[in-house]
């Protein structure tokens, strides 16, 4: 079933024109919700960062995402984010939204971006909390809430279970600062 | 009645015992933590959606062929294979559920006066379920029916009359009319329902189940239910008024159980359960005001997609007017390997103390098993089994055995 977004999202703290430049493993989930409970999440390890000095663009690989269950992927990409068609999930976010937290710290907020996803790109507002625990080192994590609808995506049903379009995306990764 | 022709009594219920539907609390390997998408019943098990057919076919079952490797759902999913076509409406879910096959068991008591008693063999055919059931989802209504024909026991879910000879009879052992509403979040129903009570499971014979008596094999009770599935827990109530297939009304138990178990993430969830009934007299063990409880807990878990852990541990507490208040305790923890889809590999320990039942001590039990969803509507299941239940004062009595069952699902 569907659902994934691209993800994009997160973004941390930053500020100065230093460059941003990931670090570790980074996680990309998505989870929609149906009726009764029923839950499903899918997730990628592919996330990129690109910063120009004036904004970060965050972009992830649609076909990575796993759902767990090979038929659910399939429906996933070929009937709802139609990946053939826009492979990519693209966020973009000027570095002076977000907050940079000094070692040692800890800051949160919320900022706004640019999503593009199946082909069409709205703003959407996207809640990170980073902390700073290394000299240059920044974990990042966010939370963004996409509406399929808002970006074209059909609503995932099968066999009547119908996910709502209100999606959750979750990123967390570690970016380090030349 | 001895300790010997207890035990071997108890063994051989336990074993031939018919069993009902599906219910897979492993499903938590694909991040299923709640059933109601699949199962008509928000707490699991009985009748199948068309998502849960599919689902069925698609996670459960051995894939041949390479058309369609992952197992895309098609009309072989549906009722007998598809037989009715798109006659079927929707809002109409029939299944048939058989499974049958054979049983040894080999009973060893060294206390026995006779060497003939000594050690006992029995081997038998059984059928532990031959059920047709169905479901009506119409909007927010539902109902549920089953119809069925016990070869054997299955005494507390007769529909006729039953007598000192254990024979065949017809059975019902669930039927329910219900209303699903807040987004089919809340699911209020009343009729012959299963106890709400610990992890639901096919494995009916397990103490945790048959102690407690809350299997779906035959120990529904009466009563109103009400269930929540939301996005972190689920939970049920039931308030229960008595099973109204056994009689005189002395028999029937009146209380409540109940059960909420939290998700603390896709694959890993744990729950709190617990039951208190009053019955004027136990017709199990013949005792008269028996105040039953049972409070326990009971944890799901996969650290992969292959694997499913699960656990459930819980206090016993009976008082009767003969008996006086005597606490016990059950529980059991099974791992779930599926080797190659459709294969599982299962491994269970289970233990029981419960002073009353002629035992002294811990009663210890084992069972390893092995379930394969061989094709569309059918598994092979086959289980070796030992227990071993202490006797005061002489060498404890042990049940080895072994049951090869083909379920036909359709």
């Amino acid at each position: 079933m569907v659902l994934s977004l691209g993800l994009l999202l997160g973004t941390p703290g930053v500020a100065s024109a230093s460059e941003f430049t990931l670090q570790g493993a980074s996680q990309v989930s998505f989870t929609g919700k149906g009726p009764a409970g029923f839950k499903l999440v899918g997730t990628t390890g592919k996330l990129s960062l690109k910063d120009d000095g004036q904004s970060l663009t965050f972009t992830v690989p649609l076909d990575s995402l796993d759902t767990g269950i090979e038929l659910r992927n399939r429906h996933m990409k070929e009937k709802y984010l139609e990946t053939a068609r826009f492979p990519q999930a693209v966020l973009v976010v000027k570095r002076g939204e977000l907050l940079v937290p000094a070692q040692g710290e800890t800051k949160s907020g919320q900022a706004k971006g640019l999503l593009t996803l199946h082909g069409e790109t709205r703003e959407v507002v996207l809640h990170y909390s980073a902390e700073r625990a290394a000299a240059q080192t920044t974990k990042v994590t966010s939370r963004v809430k996409v509406n399929f609808k808002d970006f074209g995506v059909a609503v995932p049903s099968y066999m009547g279970i119908t996910v709502k379009p209100d999606i959750d995306v979750d990123v967390s990764f570690e970016i380090t600062q030349a | 009645m001895s300790v010997r022709v207890l035990t071997w009594t108890l063994a051989l219920c336990l074993l031939v015992h018919p069993r009902a539907a599906l219910a897979f609390p492993w499903m938590i390997k694909h991040n299923y933590t709640s059933c109601q998408s699949c199962h008509v019943d928000p707490s699991g098990g009985g009748v199948m959606t068309d998502y849960g057919r599919a689902q069925q076919q698609t996670l459960l079952e051995t894939q041949w062929g390479a058309h369609s490797p992952e197992g895309e759902a098609d009309s072989n999913t549906q009722f007998l294979y598809g037989a009715l076509g798109t006659s079927r409406p929707e809002w109409f879910l029939p299944e048939v559920s058989v499974r049958a096959g054979g049983l040894f068991t080999r009973s060893v008591n060294l206390g026995a006066a006779s060497d003939e008693g000594q050690v006992r063999d029995v081997m038998v055919p059984v059928v532990m379920a031959a059920d047709v059931r169905a479901a009506v989802v119409v909007g927010a209504f539902r109902a549920m029916a089953s119809l069925g024909v016990a070869p054997r026991r299955a005494f507390a879910a007769s529909l006729t009359p039953v007598g000192d000879i254990d024979g065949p009879k017809l059975v019902s052992r669930d039927y329910w009319l219900g209303a699903a509403l807040l987004e089919e979040a809340l699911f209020i129903r009343a009729g012959r329902l299963t106890l709400p009570f610990g992890i639901r499971s096919v494995e009916h014979t397990l103490w945790a189940r048959a102690v407690t008596r809350t299997d779906f094999n035959d120990t529904q009770q009466h009563g109103v239910a009400v269930a929540y599935s939301g996005e972190s827990f689920r939970t049920e109530v039931m308030a229960i008024a008595g099973n109204f297939q056994v009689g005189p009304d002395g028999f029937r138990e009146r209380g409540a159980s109940g059960y909420l178990e939290y998700a603390f993430a896709p694959n890993l969830t744990a729950g709190v359960s617990s039951l208190v009934t009053f019955a004027r007299f136990d017709r199990l063990n013949l005792e008269a005001n028996t105040l039953r409880q049972a409070h326990g807990l009971f944890a799901r878990y996969a650290p992969s997609p292959d694997l499913a852990l699960i656990a459930e541990l819980d206090a016993l507490v009976r008082g009767s007017q003969q008996g006086g208040t005597q606490a016990g305790v059950v529980g059991y923890a099974q791992a779930d390997l599926e080797v190659v889809r459709g294969l599982h590999l299962l491994g269970t320990v289970e233990f029981l103390r419960e002073d009353q039942r002629g035992a002294t001590g811990m009663q210890l039990g084992g069972w390893l098993g092995l379930s394969w969803f061989a094709a569309r509507g059918l598994e092979v299941r086959l289980d070796g089994f030992a227990r071993q239940t202490p006797v005061q004062g002489q060498p404890s009595i042990s049940n080895l055995g072994s049951v090869l069952l083909l379920h036909f699902y359709l």
